[in-house]
């Protein structure tokens, strides 16, 4: 009888432990972040779609998720693509590793970010580059003052404002059911983008960018994906041979007002006159380039970024502002440099290369500021030429 | 893109490369193929200490007459004056022409030339990509993937530029320091000179 009266307590006890860690559990699963269930699909109605946007910029990084995902990127001077393997646990822990190619048998490129700083070890080079993670992007959640940096209300009001935000279709990406969201802009020039939102966690399984000429410029989506794995701490733990060399990186940090900016860097800062329509400065940043201390001033529609670069006292070359060059990297930026009166300046954005030249054609710099402008007599001018013909001919 | 060279090629620019003539993709390219080849490496270092020893040989001074004696011989081989007529003559007057005739042409490939400048100029951009890069990373919405993918290969192609420091005597360098807004300064290591520094 005893045994049996044991038996049912201890049977009791067992039970209620495991109502007890279902509940846990049932409680840890409810602080998930979700997205509303839509039951009624209106493909011509850009509120749900808005209200899914603002979910996803809310909530994505509290999704936890272990995945393999492939990049592929056009750009004029070729393609680059890449296959990485991610793990993330929320809030901000992240590992991704940069998979060789069948090219190359060098070893993963492992990018770890734990909130507080990134390390990047690329063991083709025997090194780990470390770079402290104090870009506004942490502070999503904190009420931050315009121009100063990351303002997710700020960003989805302007996106909200310049483009045409709508619900085309659902799909099934990486096994699962899929938002597809076009996000059209308002103002001609600039890239669009399609996104495919998963149906039931605010999480981007795959975006398609266009260049402002309808050409698709990259693609990058899940292969397959895992949400809410069990993850160990242990892998975001980046253990490095001791032969490998450590470079630190400049941390990233907030812009700051154009006027504070001025009084940080000491000198005058032309700005464009013209800023392509929907578009607004949202501060600077200080930097130092070639020992030559450097403002960028960013500029966002919301969802894109033009980076406006002034070095002031750099005289590598006096040709003047119409011999303003374009050209393209791996990240399908467009980047326009020109020179006047010993400043250097430089545009990078993927807008259409016209407002950048609108923007570059407005920026005056003031005689005062660095001194006479340099005039060039005739016999200076050809000697120019021919040194410039001749010697970039080599 | 960076295609790859081979030891022969690379061999063939090592003397450039160590006097820092190379431009800046022919540089990558040979920093590129040194981190892979041993027989380079030590080719190189071969010559950097040849280069070196050679720098450390004295200039000798020249007799006092070889200045005078140079002149007298270039003067003895002058032209018959004879010629020198004809040079004025005709020669100059013709050489005004050809000139005029081919300054159109010339003219036409100035565009061809600024290009080529401006090519050479647009290898530096990786520092500006990579600020750019940093800053999309604060939109919502930005693939993390791919623009990390682009920025740590910006970050790479970087550091393999630098490595040339290894290959330079060591020298004082003036450090590149930085203040901020809460006064704390930024020591810039060598690395960074070819970086922006972001002090907040």
């Amino acid at each position: 009888m005893l045994k049996k009266l044991a038996a049912v307590a201890i049977l009791c006890l067992f039970m209620a432990s495991f109502k007890s860690a279902l509940q846990g559990h049932k409680t840890a699963f409810a602080s998930t972040p979700r997205l509303p269930e839509i039951c009624d699909v209106n493909f011509d109605d850009s509120q749900s779609a808005i209200s899914i946007i603002e979910k996803v910029a809310e909530d994505s990084g509290n999704v936890s998720f272990k995945a393999t995902k492939t990049v592929i990127m056009w750009h004029p001077s070729g393609t680059s693509a890449c296959i990485s393997n991610i793990v993330h646990k929320a809030p901000n822990l992240t590992r991704t590793e940069y998979l060789p190619s069948s090219a190359s048998t060098r070893g993963f490129r492992t990018v770890v970010s734990d909130g507080k700083s990134t390390w990047h070890y690329e063991p083709s080079l025997k090194v780990v580059f470390h770079m402290p993670d104090v870009s506004s992007h942490l502070h999503k959640d904190n009420d931050i003052a315009d121009g100063e940096g990351f303002n997710c209300t700020r960003d989805l009001s302007l996106i909200k404002s310049n483009y045409q935000v709508s619900l085309v279709a659902i799909e099934t990406m990486a096994g699962r059911q899929a938002y597809v969201i076009q996000l059209e802009p308002c103002h001609p020039g600039n890239p669009s983008r399609r996104i495919w939102v998963d149906r039931e966690y605010p999480f981007i399984l795959k975006t398609e960018k266009y260049g402002p000429d309808g050409v698709m410029s990259s693609v990058s989506f899940y292969n397959q994906i895992e949400f809410f794995p069990l993850l160990s701490d242990a892998l975001f733990r980046l253990d490095i041979a001791p032969d490998v060399a450590k470079v630190e990186l400049p941390a990233s940090g907030d812009p700051m007002p154009l006027d504070e900016l001025e009084t940080e860097a000491n000198f005058l800062i032309p700005v464009p006159e013209f800023v392509p329509p929907g578009y607004v400065i949202e501060g600077g940043l200080l930097s130092v380039y070639e020992a030559f201390p450097a403002a960028h001033i960013r500029l966002t529609d919301g969802l894109n970024t033009i980076s406006y670069f002034v070095l002031p006292g750099i005289a590598r070359d006096s040709k003047g502002q119409d011999n303003v060059i374009n050209i393209s990297d791996t990240s399908g930026a467009k980047v326009l440099r020109w020179q006047e009166q010993g400043y250097e300046f430089t545009l990078v954005g993927e807008v259409d290369e016209s407002l950048l030249v609108e923007m570059a054609r407005t920026v005056s710099v003031a005689p005062h500021i660095s001194g006479e402008p340099p005039q060039q007599s005739l016999s200076q001018y050809f000697a120019r030429f021919l040194y410039q013909l001749f010697w970039f001919e080599r | 893109m960076i295609r790859n060279m081979n030891c022969e090629k690379v061999r063939s620019l090592l003397s450039a490369y160590l006097d820092r003539e190379l431009a800046y993709h022919e540089l990558r390219q040979v920093e590129l193929h040194l981190m892979d080849c041993e027989s380079c490496q030590e080719e190189c270092r071969s010559l950097r200490a040849t280069k070196d020893l050679l720098g450390m040989l004295d200039t000798p001074e020249l007799p006092r007459e070889f200045w005078p004696e140079l002149k007298e011989r270039i003067n003895s081989r002058s032209m018959p004056r004879a010629y020198s007529g004809l040079l004025v003559r005709v020669l100059v007057p013709a050489a005004a022409l050809l000139a005029l005739a081919i300054l159109p042409l010339t003219l036409a490939t100035h565009t061809g030339a600024s290009k080529g400048m401006t090519q050479a100029k647009t290898d530096l951009v990786e520092p500006y990509i990579r600020e750019y890069i940093i800053s999309e990373l604060d939109r919502p919405f930005s693939d993390e993937t791919s623009l990390g993918f682009v920025a740590t290969g910006q970050a790479v192609s970087m550091y393999s530029s630098d490595l040339l420091e290894f290959y330079d005597p060591p020298t004082p360098s003036k450090a590149v320091t930085a203040s901020n807004r809460t006064g704390r300064r930024t020591q810039a290591e060598a690395f960074q000179r070819v970086m922006f520094l972001s002090p907040r």
